[in-house]
C-alpha cells in the first residue's frame, strides 16, 4: 500500500511543524544580540590555547 | 559558595554550543530507532502522542536540564553531584546527583563500542567487504561474526572489531582532551553539518528509487513512506503506543543522563538558554522525523516489501541498520559510496553523543578534585578502556544489554524524574522559572511553568512505574534470561554496582576535600 492522502497529510504536518520551529529558532539565533562569537575572547579559552 | 565562573572553560561560539548539544541528542536512535517505532506503533497516528510528549516531556526536560546546568556552572559545578548540591540544601543531594555521573559513564562504556561498529562498516562499505552476501541471514552472520558472537568465513575473531574500537576510543578521548571549545565544539561544527549533508544525500537517493523491481510493484519507496506515515487511528486506544511515544521522545533528546547539564555549565550566567534549548530540540527532531524517517524504512520496503521489513525491524534497530541496509547498498549503483556515507553519518551521530557522555565525569574530576584536563581525561580513558573489555568479550552473553537496560533505559527516567522534582519543587518553581528565563532571547510560554511542575513529573512517574512493572522487575528476576547468560548478567550487575560505589566514594572524598 503506497502513501495515502492521510499519510501525506500527517507527513506534511509533522515536517511543516518541525520546519517552522527550526526556521524560527535559527532565524532568531542569527539575528539576536548574542552574536555568533560570544565567548571567542574568553580569557580562559585563550589561556588554555596557549597551554596547548 | 563562590561565584567565579570566569575561571572555567567557555564555549567559543553560540552556534558551536547548539550544535554540540544537538550532536549529543542526535544519535543512532534518530536514524534506526525512530522509524521502527513509528512503523510498529500506528504509523502517522504515532506522531500524535509523539508531538504531545515532545511538548510535555521533551522540551520541558531540555529547559530544565539547561537551567540546572547553567545554574550549577555559576558555582563551578559541571556535573550533577555539585549541581544538585546547589539546588537542594541537603547532605544527600550530591549522592543523588552521582546518578548523573553513573548513567553517562556506563552508557559511554558500551556506546563507544557500538559507535565503533559504524566506523568499521563505513570501511567495509567503501572496500565492498560485505558485497555479494546476498541475503539477510548471511548479512546477520557477517554482523555477528564481526561482533565475535560467532565464527564465520567473514571473520574468525573480533580483531577487526577491536581495531575499530581502539580507533574510535582514541578519537573520543583526543577530542575530550582538546577541551570544550577546541575539542567538542570543533567536532560539532564539522560533524553535524556533514551528518546532515550525508543524510540529505541519502534521503534524496532513497526518494528517487521509485520501484526498484518492476515485477514487484507493491515494493516501492511510496509504500515505505506509507508504512511509516499512513495513520492507524485504532492504535491510539492502546496505552502501549503512548508509552512507546514517550519513550522515543525521552531517548531521542538524550535527556536524563547528565550530559546537557555538563555542556550548559560552561555558559555565562546571562547567556540565553530558552532559545538555545528549543533550537537543539528542534534540530534533533529534524534529524529524526524528517531525515530518520526518510531513509532506513522506506529503502528497506522498496527492496524487500512491508512483510520482510517488519520482520527485520522486529529484530531490532541494529538488524535494520547493520544487516538490512548493507543488503540495499549492494543492490544500488555506487552502493559502496552510499553505504560509506550512511555508516559515516551514523559514526558522526555516535561520536557527538559519546564525547558528551564523557564530559560529566571529566568536569567532575576537574571541578571537584581540581585535576587538570589531561589528568581528568586520562583517568576516564583508563577506566573506560578497562571496562569496555567486558562489553566486547561478553557481548554475546548479554553483558551490554544488561548495562543498556539499567543505565541507558530505566536509569534515564529515574534521573529525569529526580531532577524535575528537585528543580521545580525543592529549588522552587519560581526560582527555576526565573533561572530558565534569565537572559532568554525568547520568553518561555507561561503554560510551560505548569507543565514542568505538574505534567512532566507525572508523565515521568507513569512511564517509570510502567517500565518498573512490565520490564524492570522481570529483567531483575531474570524471567526471560538464557541460562547460559545468567553468570554474565550477574557479572554486569556487579560491575555496575562497583562503578556506582566508586562514584559515590569519589563524591564523598571530593566534598571531604573541600571541607578540609
Amino acid at each position: 500500500m503506497g502513501l495515502q492522502t492521510e499519510g501525506i497529510i500527517f507527513m506534511a504536518l509533522a515536517w511543516g511543524v518541525i520546519g517552522s520551529v527550526i526556521s524560527f529558532c535559527y532565524y532568531k539565533i542569527l539575528t539576536t544580540h548574542q552574536n555568533m562569537k560570544v565567548h571567542a575572547e574568553s580569557p580562559v579559552n585563550k589561556q588554555k590555547e596557549k597551554q596547548q | 559558595m563562590s561565584n567565579n565562573s570566569t575561571e572555567r572553560e567557555q564555549w567559543g561560539s553560540r552556534i558551536g554550543l547548539i550544535l554540540a548539544v544537538a550532536g549529543n541528542a542526535v544519535g543512532l536512535g534518530n536514524f534506526l530507532r525512530f522509524p521502527v517505532q513509528a512503523a510498529q506503533n500506528g504509523g502517522g497516528a504515532f506522531m500524535i502522542p509523539y508531538f504531545i510528549f515532545f511538548l510535555v516531556l521533551g522540551i520541558p526536560l531540555m529547559w530544565i536540564e539547561w537551567g540546572i546546568g547553567r545554574h550549577g556552572g555559576k558555582f563551578n559545578h559541571g556535573s550533577a553531584p555539585g549541581m544538585f548540591d546547589v539546588i537542594w540544601k541537603n547532605n544527600l543531594a550530591k549522592y543523588v546527583g552521582a546518578l548523573g555521573l553513573f548513567i553517562s559513564l556506563i552508557i559511554m562504556i558500551y556506546y563507544t563500542y557500538i559507535e565503533s561498529w559504524t566506523l568499521g562498516y563505513s570501511f567495509f562499505s567503501i572496500t565492498k567487504k560485505y558485497f555479494g552476501l546476498g541475503d539477510f541471514t548471511a548479512m546477520k552472520i557477517f554482523l555477528y561474526s564481526y561482533q565475535g558472537r560467532e565464527v564465520s568465513p567473514y571473520f574468525n575473531d573480533i580483531s577487526w572489531a577491536y581495531v575499530f574500537m581502539v580507533i574510535t576510543f582514541a578519537i573520543n578521548f583526543w577530542i575530550l582532551y582538546r577541551g570544550i571549545s577546541k575539542g567538542i565544539e570543533k567536532l560539532a561544527k564539522v560533524a553535524m553539518p556533514l551528518l546532515f549533508l550525508f543524510a540529505i544525500i541519502i534521503a534524496i537517493r532513497v526518494a528517487t528509487l521509485g520501484t526498484p523491481d518492476p515485477t514487484h510493484p507493491e515494493n516501492s519507496v511510496s509504500a515505505g513512506f506509507g508504512f511509516i506515515w499512513n495513520p492507524d487511528f485504532a492504535a491510539l486506544s492502546d496505552p502501549k503506543i503512548w508509552l512507546a511515544a514517550a519513550g522515543q521522545i525521552f531517548f531521542t533528546l538524550s535527556v536524563g543522563m547528565g550530559t546537557i547539564h555538563a555542556y550548559a555549565s560552561y555558559l555565562k550566567p546571562k547567556d540565553d538558554i530558552a532559545l538555545s534549548g528549543l533550537t537543539t530540540a528542534a534540530t534533533n527532531e529534524f534529524a529524526e522525523v524528517v531525515l530518520g524517517g526518510s531513509i532506513a524504512i522506506p529503502i528497506a520496503v522498496a527492496f524487500f516489501g512491508v512483510a520482510v521489513t517488519t520482520q527485520m525491524a522486529l529484530g531490532g534497530a541494529f538488524d535494520l541498520g547493520f544487516a538490512s541496509m548493507p543488503l540495499v547498498f549492494e543492490r544500488i549503483p555506487y552502493g559502496e559510496v552510499f553505504g560509506f556515507l550512511w555508516f559515516l553519518l551514523l559514526f558522526f551521530a555516535g561520536i557527538t553523543s559519546s564525547v558528551a557522555m564523557g564530559q560529566p565525569v571529566v568536569a567532575f574530576l576537574e571541578d571537584e578534585f581540581g585535576m587538570d584536563r589531561k589528568k581528568a581525561v586520562g583517568s576516564l580513558a583508563i577506566l573506560v578502556f578497562i571496562s569496555v573489555q567486558f562489553v566486547i568479550f561478553f557481548l554475546k552473553f548479554g553483558f551490554l544489554d544488561e548495562m543498556d537496560y539499567w543505565a541507558g533505559t530505566f536509569g534515564l527516567v529515574v534521573f529525569a524524574l529526580i531532577e524535575t522534582i528537585l528543580f521545580m519543587w525543592v529549588f522552587g518553581a519560581d526560582k527555576a522559572w526565573a533561572e530558565m528565563n534569565e537572559g532568554g532571547d525568547i520568553k518561555i510560554p507561561g503554560v510551560f511553568r505548569f507543565v514542568m511542575k505538574y505534567i512532566t513529573p507525572l508523565v515521568l512517574l507513569i512511564v517509570m512505574l510502567w517500565w518498573l512493572v512490565n520490564d524492570a522487575i522481570p529483567i531483575l528476576l531474570l524471567k526471560n534470561a538464557v541460562t547460559e547468560n545468567i553468570p554474565y548478567i550477574w557479572g554486569a550487575r556487579i560491575f555496575m554496582v562497583l562503578i556506582c560505589a566508586l562514584i559515590l566514594f569519589m563524591v564523598k572524598q571530593a566534598w571531604k576535600r573541600k571541607e578540609a
